[in-house]
This record gives structure tokens, C-alpha cells and sequence, in this order.
């Protein structure tokens, strides 16, 4: 072994030797000229091509092999390094190559420049499929209202695809997703349920899978389906969960829809069972009790009979009412005159106003109403009449109307001083539902306001109730602008004699 | 069986008139209560002078204010005594209507589909053996 000392010039030759070696396997051309673009070294790759015949201490000025500029060699002599892409047909092929120039110091001076060509056709290819890739991503995720996220849970940051950000109508750069940051988001009934499957997924390892409620935009609920998984390190501690958030608020009101259209259902077969039994039921009972010959008894059962025979009667044609109400359709709407509504319903309820000494009043506005007229007044003859019905035998009935348009909504209330009633959950269904009555005292038989529900919901619209005992009851009722066609359309549809 | 009070309790008021009829013709018109309010029948039982009066209550389901389930709920929470019979007299053909009758079986003595039959009625009375007869 050689003890270190000063190379001597053996050793000097066989390191130049070396480095050529070195430099004539690399696959890239590699040379240098000075300042007059005389050849001053190059390795084998340069003369790879048998075009390039120039050898050591020719002139290159003129020449462009891999499609180098005499601009370019002068920026070097500047004293400038940098890279150029060139687009060069080699042999048929499209080739993608890198030219690095850089200049070459001698005692501080600049002598010349060195090129190095790099042939990056496969690298740019593939940068050019991935950045195909992730716009396809994005696409994707933006047909689907879908977004991916990744959950770091060592440094407690998630990040989000542009997509989730609008998923969770959040703005992308002000908002900073961490795990306390998204239960925020998170509808507060929802977020145990939320903490539980994550929970479980990291700990039974199992696929986190979820549809939850989130609030945004200050009241706007939402529903996602998050699916994801945890990744767990050599330890088998986790470290990090990734997955998709699917907007599927859609997909969960048409459920929403189907399971209570399925309500109604057997809201139907509850009055079949029970309205259309009853009737029967007496008819049959009754008709036990009627005796052949002259009974005293006999002519109270025959008006029994006449009574059972009508109520039977009266429920077959409700229900009729009730299933052709389903059948309308939007062509059929028309714009209201809210005023003429009013006026027909007060006439109709003309007696019982007098009788009540009910005291009406209206703040109406120019809120424009569309629709069938006959639904809105069949509508408000139920509210009105109800409230009349139910007023407070001590006082004059006191009714106030109100129509008014906000956040692209129209609201109609229907408020009352009457006698009210504490309204459990399962009191307010009962009071739409079909002969669904919450006392026997009144005549009512319990249609009146499934109709008005049912004609309200036909109208693409909602109507709730809030009440209380012994200080009235409000109903209300939403239809969405959307239905309501705007100011300029309204003309249209004048003119075209709707 | 004899009954001190008799207590017919059904939202509609012809079933009580029919039932009224079928105990006249028993000869117990004079026994008899009716209500179309079950909270008013409730009320009647809970302050009469003796709780244990032999009572029959003849006792609708689907009544508005309450349910029929909710009035014998009502009679168990307050210790009803057992001298008091229900015949539940129904429209309702569920199983899970009778099923929740048999919840109540201290005071439930049947579960009837209605109509009410005259006989079966006759016999229940007279004998306290309902099926019997049917």
C-alpha cells in the first residue's frame, strides 16, 4: 500500500485516465470550448453520433449538434449557468433533451464553457401522465362532489384536495383543517358517532365508514360519506389515516323522501284498517241488534245504520280526494292572486267568522303565490277554520296572516290566540296525518289539515306548526323561490294564457 | 257476574249507543257510564266513592286524547284494583294490538274485534266465560 504523499505525475496520468474513463461511460455527450468555440474536450458519447467529426481544437462556430445557439455558448461566456429543453426529431423520434451550459474559470478568468446534453424524454413523459392523472383526479372529484384527505395524526394536520375544501364549503388558504378543526364542522348530534367509527377503525382495523351530518355556510346541513383507512408503522402504532368524502346530501333526502312516502303508506292502510272497519263494523253490529217485527229498538238502529252507511261513505271519498290530490303537475301552476284566495275563503267561512266574532287581519304584502288556486284556498279555509275551531271560549278569536318573501324563500303564517296545545314529536305528526285527531271533542274528523299538508306538499312546499297551551297556534308554511318563476317570466307565462 | 258499574269508553259516540242498546236489552242500562273522552272515563274511576266496585270497562284503542294502552298504563301505575275488567273493543286486528292487551292481563279479560256481539256479550256476563260462548 502506498503511504500518502504528493501524487507524482504517473499517478497524475492515471487519474486523468481514470476520470475519461469515467466520462466516456456516461451516456450523456459532455464537451467544452473556449471563448472562440474551439473543441476543447469532449468524451465518447460526443462522437457517438458519427456526424459529429470534429475533433479536439476544431471549430464549432456554425455547427449545432444537439441544437445548441451561438446565443447560448455567449450567455455562458457571460458567465451565466443555466439549462435549456429542446425538442429534437432524432431518428424518427420525438425526443425531449436538457442542455446545461456552464462556464469554465481559468486563473479566475472565464475561458470557455462546458455543455452537458441529458436526454430527459422518459422524464418529461412521465411528468406529462401524471400531470394528466391529477387533472383527471380533479375532474373526477369534481363531477362526483368527492375529496380525498390525509390524516397525519403525529403532527395533527390533515390536508385536503381542492374538492373536499368545497365539499365542506370551506375556503381553501383560510381555512386549516385539524382533527378539533373538522369536529366543528361536524353537526354537534353527529359527532360521537363520527369519534366512535374512527375509533374503531384504527383500533378493529376496519374500513372508517360513515354518513354524517356537517353544518356549513352558518346553518346549511349537509350529509357526507367518509370512507378511509389507517396505516399503522412497524410497531404497529398508527401514524396516519387517508380516504374520500362523498357529498351524498342528495342522495340521502331521496331516502328521506322514500321512507316517508313509505310513512304515508302505512298511514293508508292504517285508515283502511280503521276508518273503513269502523263504519263496517257498526253496520254489522247494528244490524245483530235489529229485530224482525215491531221492537222499540228498531228505529234508533235504522238511524244508526243511516250514520255508519255515510261516515263509510264520507271515507271512501276522502280517500279519493286524497290520492287524486298527488296527481298535479307543474304545468298546472299558475300565478295567485293571494287576495282573491282570502276573499273566497271568507266567504265560505263567512258564518262561522260572524258567529266567532273572529277578528281576522293580514299583512299580505306584493309576495307573488304560484300554484292551483283551489289548493291555496282549501289551504287557508283549513288554517282559518281550525283556528276558529279551536279559539278560546273567553276571548274573540284573534287570526293574523302573514306572507312574506326571505332568503329566496316565501313564508305564509296562519297564528292564532286559541287554546293551543303542547305539542310532543308525535303530536305534531299526528296533527297532518290522515284522521289523525288530537281530541274527540270538536267535530273535526281529522282531514283537514292532512289535506292542507298534502296540497302544501303537492306545491313543492313545507308546512310545520308550533304551539302552546292556553296561547295559540302558529302554522307555517315554505315554498322555495325556485318554484316561483321570476318577475320576467311571469309575463311569459301571462302571455301565454296560463 | 255481577257488576256494580259498567263504564263504556269508545272516542265515537254510536258504539257507546249500540252498547247502550245491548245492555239495556241485559236489563244494566242503569250501571251504565259513557265517555267519548278517555281521560274523563279516567277520572270518573279514579274518584268513585268505592275502588272496589265491581266494574266492567268496555275500552276503545285509538281514541284521540289517549290511546287504550295509556288508560290501562293509567290503572296499573295507580294500583287499580283487579275488581275491574276491561274488555278491549276494537276496530284493530294486530297481533301487536293483542299482544300489548296481554301486557295487561290483570285487567284484561279479552281482547274483542268489533262489532260487539250480543251473545257473546250475554254470556260474558252471565258467566264470566267469554270463549264459551263464541
Amino acid at each position: 500500500m502506498k503511504s500518502s504523499s504528493l501524487p507524482n505525475s504517473s499517478d497524475n496520468e492515471l487519474q486523468t485516465a481514470h476520470l475519461q474513463a469515467i466520462l466516456d461511460t456516461t451516456a450523456d455527450p459532455i464537451w467544452s470550448v473556449d471563448l472562440s468555440f474551439n473543441l476543447l474536450a469532449c468524451n465518447a458519447s460526443f462522437h457517438s453520433d458519427s456526424t459529429k467529426n470534429v475533433t479536439i481544437g476544431g471549430n464549432l462556430s456554425g455547427l449545432s449538434f444537439f441544437g445548441e445557439t451561438i446565443e447560448e455558448y455567449k450567455r455562458a461566456f457571460e458567465g451565466e449557468s443555466f439549462h435549456v429543453k429542446k425538442n429534437i426529431a432524432l431518428k424518427g423520434q420525438s425526443k425531449i433533451f436538457l442542455l446545461s451550459f456552464d462556464p469554465i474559470l481559468s486563473s479566475g478568468q472565464i475561458a470557455g464553457c462546458c455543455v452537458r446534453q441529458t436526454d430527459i424524454t422518459d422524464k418529461e413523459r412521465i411528468i406529462q401522465k401524471l400531470q394528466n392523472s391529477e387533472a383527471k383526479l380533479i375532474e373526477a372529484q369534481q363531477i362526483a362532489n368527492m375529496g380525498h384527505w390525509n390524516f397525519d395524526m403525529i403532527a395533527n394536520k390533515i390536508s385536503w384536495s381542492d374538492q373536499l375544501f368545497k365539499v365542506f364549503g370551506q375556503e381553501k388558504g383560510k381555512f386549516e383543517a385539524t382533527y378539533e378543526a373538522l369536529m366543528e364542522i361536524i353537526h354537534p348530534e353527529d359527532r360521537d358517532a363520527f369519534n366512535f367509527d374512527v375509533e374503531r377503525c384504527i383500533k378493529e382495523k376496519v374500513y372508517h365508514d360513515i354518513i354524517h351530518r356537517i353544518v356549513i355556510n352558518g346553518g346549511e346541513v349537509r350529509y357526507v360519506h367518509q370512507r378511509g383507512k389507517a396505516f399503522y408503522d412497524e410497531k404497529g402504532k398508527p401514524f396516519r389515516m387517508a380516504g374520500t368524502t362523498l357529498d351524498v346530501t342528495k342522495t340521502v333526502q331521496a331516502n328521506q323522501k322514500i321512507i316517508n312516502q313509505n310513512k304515508e303508506l302505512q298511514n293508508f292502510v292504517y285508515v283502511i284498517s280503521h276508518n273503513l272497519r269502523r263504519p263496517l263494523a257498526n253496520l254489522l253490529g247494528l244490524q245483530s241488534l235489529y229485530k224482525d217485527g215491531i221492537d222499540p229498538e228498531n228505529d234508533e238502529v235504522l238511524t244508526m245504520m243511516q250514520r255508519s252507511c255515510e261516515a263509510l261513505d264520507n271515507t271512501i271519498k276522502d280517500l279519493n280526494t286524497s290520492l287524486t290530490l298527488k296527481e298535479v303537475s307543474f304545468e298546472d301552476f299558475k300565478i295567485i292572486d293571494i287576495n282573491q284566495v282570502l276573499e273566497d275563503v271568507f266567504t265560505l267561512l263567512d258564518n262561522e267568522i260572524e258567529e266567532s266574532h273572529a277578528q281576522i287581519s293580514t299583512n299580505i304584502g306584493t309576495v307573488d303565490l304560484f300554484g292551483i288556486k283551489s289548493y291555496f284556498v282549501n289551504i287557508f279555509y283549513n288554517l282559518i277554520s281550525n283556528a276558529i275551531k279551536y279559539r278560546k271560549r273567553s276571548i274573540n278569536p284573534k287570526i293574523h296572516i302573514e306572507i312574506l318573501e326571505k332568503h329566496e324563500s316565501i313564508y305564509i303564517s296562519v297564528s292564532d290566540n286559541g287554546i293551543g296545545i303542547e305539542l310532543t314529536p308525535e303530536r305534531k305528526k299526528k296533527v297532518f296525518d290522515m284522521y289523525g285527531r288530537l281530541s274527540g271533542e270538536n267535530e273535526g274528523k281529522g282531514l283537514g289539515l292532512y289535506l292542507a299538508k298534502t296540497q302544501v306538499e303537492a306545491m313543492y312546499g313545507e308546512i310545520d306548526v308550533e304551539s302552546k297551551p292556553k296561547k295559540g297556534s302558529t302554522f307555517s308554511i315554505r315554498f322555495d323561490r325556485q318554484y316561483v318563476p321570476k318577475p320576467s317570466l311571469k309575463h311569459m307565462s301571462l302571455g301565454m294564457g296560463l | 257476574m255481577k257488576y256494580d258499574q259498567i263504564y263504556l269508553v269508545d272516542d265515537e259516540e254510536l258504539v257507546n249507543l249500540m252498547n247502550t242498546v245491548q245492555f239495556r236489552k241485559l236489563g244494566l242500562e242503569d250501571k251504565l257510564k259513557t265517555f267519548t273522552n278517555p281521560e274523563e272515563a279516567l277520572d270518573d274511576l279514579r274518584f268513585r266513592k268505592n275502588m272496589n266496585d265491581r266494574t266492567l270497562i268496555l275500552l276503545d284503542i285509538n281514541m284521540p286524547e289517549m290511546t287504550g294502552f295509556e288508560f290501562l298504563e293509567f290503572m296499573k301505575l295507580e294500583n287499580f284494583p283487579i275488581t275491574n275488567d276491561v274488555l278491549i273493543v276494537t276496530s284493530s286486528q294486530t297481533e301487536q294490538d293483542k299482544n300489548q292487551a296481554a301486557v295487561y292481563s290483570e285487567y284484561v279479560e279479552h281482547f274483542i274485534t268489533k262489532p260487539l256481539d250480543f251473545n257473546m256479550l250475554k254470556n260474558f256476563i252471565e258467566t264470566r266465560d267469554f270463549q264459551a260462548s263464541a
